[in-house]
């Protein structure tokens, strides 16, 4: 060995050591930046189908009539609004395993009448 | 070689150092990371659910017709000049009911500060733990000036929390 490669040598089993500690180090840092999730609300085909709805049902009290149109021609969603006493449902039947999301809103119930309500969205693919 | 040596350790104190960085990164990482999303608590869609929906209110062998808001607006301005007794209680009491079958953690008050009478507040719904994070949102409602105690908007104010 000559002089000058003598110069910065270290210890074989301590730099075997340090590489492997720094490679498990940026390993675990890789794994947790990958669990991150990146975006905060995954959103679920029942919760865009629900602001589809709710959106298409408008800003003022739902109306029970509209809600047919407001779910669309969709065959794999199934919209149910209620009140504490009356329900409406547009859709097929909701096969088991589907998704769903709900939101309150305002029900006009008959014309001088609003009671609060929530409409059910069901999403299946 | 006891120059080796020293480089040895030195650079064996490096690595020791940028594990140490790297184990306080991941460590920062996964602390501030946001948890999993919380349930929906946005305190609009019961608030819009709730004040929108109607009422009557028997007050005075006269029976009021109107939105939860008009009424809880309303019933706030009455109860400050003290114009009909009874009209609050029965007001709060409706919207306490229509909250809590609307959102079982839920709560609205109407404020009513004029500038020459004393501060009114109703409340109605369940309470929040204490220490537990509140979401809210307050829509003015606007009141005539027609009472002894001036003008002023009545604050309705719904409150939802998670736990």
């Amino acid at each position: 060995m000559s002089r000058s490669s003598d110069r910065g040598v270290v210890e074989p089993y301590a730099a075997l050591a340090a590489v492997l500690a720094l490679t498990a180090a940026l390993g675990v840092y890789g794994v947790a930046h990958a669990s991150l999730p990146l975006d905060p609300s995954p959103s679920t085909p029942a919760d865009a189908a629900l602001e589809r709805a709710a959106d298409a049902l408008g800003p003022g009290p739902a109306d029970p009539a509209a809600l047919a149109a407001a779910v669309g021609p969709n065959a794999r969603v199934n919209a149910t609004l209620s009140t504490a006493d009356r329900t409406w449902h547009v859709g097929p039947p909701v096969p088991a395993g589907a998704d769903s999301a709900a939101t309150p809103l305002p029900v006009r119930v008959s014309n001088r009448t609003v009671r609060p309500g929530r409409l059910r969205v069901w999403a299946w693919r | 070689m006891t120059r080796g040596t020293g480089r040895g350790l030195s650079t064996v104190l490096d690595v020791a150092v940028c594990v140490l960085l790297v184990a306080a990164a991941v460590a920062a990482l996964t602390t501030v990371a946001p948890d999993a999303p919380a349930p929906d608590t946005h305190p609009s869609a019961p608030a819009r659910a709730v004040l929108d929906s109607t009422a009557t209110v028997t007050v005075a062998n006269r029976s009021v017709h109107g939105t939860l808001a008009a009424l809880l607006a309303d019933a706030a301005v009455a109860n400050a000049t003290d114009a009909a007794p009874g009209y609050a209680p029965d007001v709060t009491r409706v919207a306490d009911r229509r909250l809590r079958a609307t959102a079982r953690r839920a709560a609205v008050t109407a404020t009513w500060a004029p500038p020459d009478c004393p501060r009114v507040s109703l409340a109605a719904g369940a309470t929040p733990p204490p220490g537990s994070p509140v979401d809210a949102v307050t829509l003015a409602v606007s009141a005539e000036n027609t009472t002894r105690c001036g003008g002023a908007p009545v604050h309705l104010t719904v409150r939802t929390w998670s736990r």
